[in-house]
């Protein structure tokens, strides 16, 4: 209960412009506030090195470096942030890949904005426990 | 000789009806838009050229699948205006993100074939496609509607791809 009255920032990466302003907008007027928003895992680094957030939400297929790969440096660069990955692909391969990276969660595109603040509920909740 | 012919159009046949299981009649974009089969899977013998009024993406398929996919949408006649141009390109991309993901995703649980999409490539206005799938035993086509709250656009896929020798994966 507690966990809904917080607020919990929130970094979207990924490449879609178009995806990034849909979690952006389904995330308006919650307890989820996006504190960033970037397109390359480079430009997600250089964010978070400015600005702490609590929960990281990572589009899987991104040029360069991977959201996989992206996952795995945060989990060990921050300790204390929460992943969830988003792709259209959600191949077993792919979600046990996010999962061994560090992700706590793993939504397959197009996702509704009740499984997105469901998967976030669950995340606030962990970290009011931590 | 005949028997190494036989079992390459099986393999195709096989692959051929796995991806048109795996085409999905309908997907809803996050309520803005949404994508309709409008031609079904066919075998295509080549990329038509891309019109002027097109506009279009492209994906690398890779894993135990190899190839190409080019979408393309058609503008003719469509009101869009030049600042909603990038809005629209982008929810075009992610509209074949998703399609594509899907299809692969179905596909793996059809076939058993793993294979993964790379990032959109936005075709450039003089692309012409000519060596696209020169070396892909599977070239097929099928069309989609993408229906916005204001428009209906005709998108047409070409998938262009090779099933993956045993170990090149």
């Amino acid at each position: 209960m507690e966990a809904v009255q917080s607020n919990y920032r929130v970094l979207v990466v990924d490449d879609s412009d178009f995806s990034r302003s849909n979690i952006a907008s389904m995330l308006e007027g919650s307890c989820f506030n996006v504190i960033g928003e970037a397109s390359s895992a480079k430009e997600a680094v250089e964010i978070l090195k400015d600005r702490k957030a609590h929960i990281a939400i990572i589009d899987v297929v991104m040029p360069e470096v991977s959201g996989i790969e992206l996952a795995d440096k945060l989990s060990s660069m921050f300790r204390d942030i929460h992943i969830i990955m988003i792709s259209s692909l959600a191949q077993e391969n792919v979600v046990m890949d996010s999962i061994s990276a560090g992700a706590a969660d793993f939504l397959q595109k197009p996702f509704d904005k009740a499984s997105l603040i469901s998967s976030l509920d669950k995340i606030a909740e962990a970290i009011e426990e931590e | 000789m005949r028997l190494e012919v036989i079992t390459k159009k099986t393999k195709e046949h096989y692959l051929m009806e796995g991806i048109q299981k795996s085409v999905p009649p309908e997907l809803n974009i996050y309520n803005q838009a949404h994508l309709e089969i409008d031609r079904p899977l066919l075998k295509a013998s080549r990329i038509h050229k891309k019109t002027n009024n097109e506009i279009g993406v492209t994906f690398n398929i890779e894993g135990e699948l190899k190839g190409q996919v080019v979408c393309l949408v058609d503008l003719y006649e469509k009101k869009l205006a030049p600042a909603k141009m990038g809005h629209f390109q982008s929810l075009f991309n992610e509209s074949m993100n998703i399609l594509l993901g899907q299809l692969l995703t179905t596909l793996e649980e059809e076939t058993g074939l793993m294979s993964v999409i790379t990032s959109p490539r936005i075709v450039t206005r003089s692309e012409n496609f000519e060596r696209y799938g020169r070396d892909s035993d599977l070239k097929m086509s099928l069309g989609y509607k993408l229906i916005t709250q204001l428009e209906s656009y005709d998108c047409r896929i070409y998938i262009l791809a090779n099933q993956a020798e045993a170990g090149e994966a």
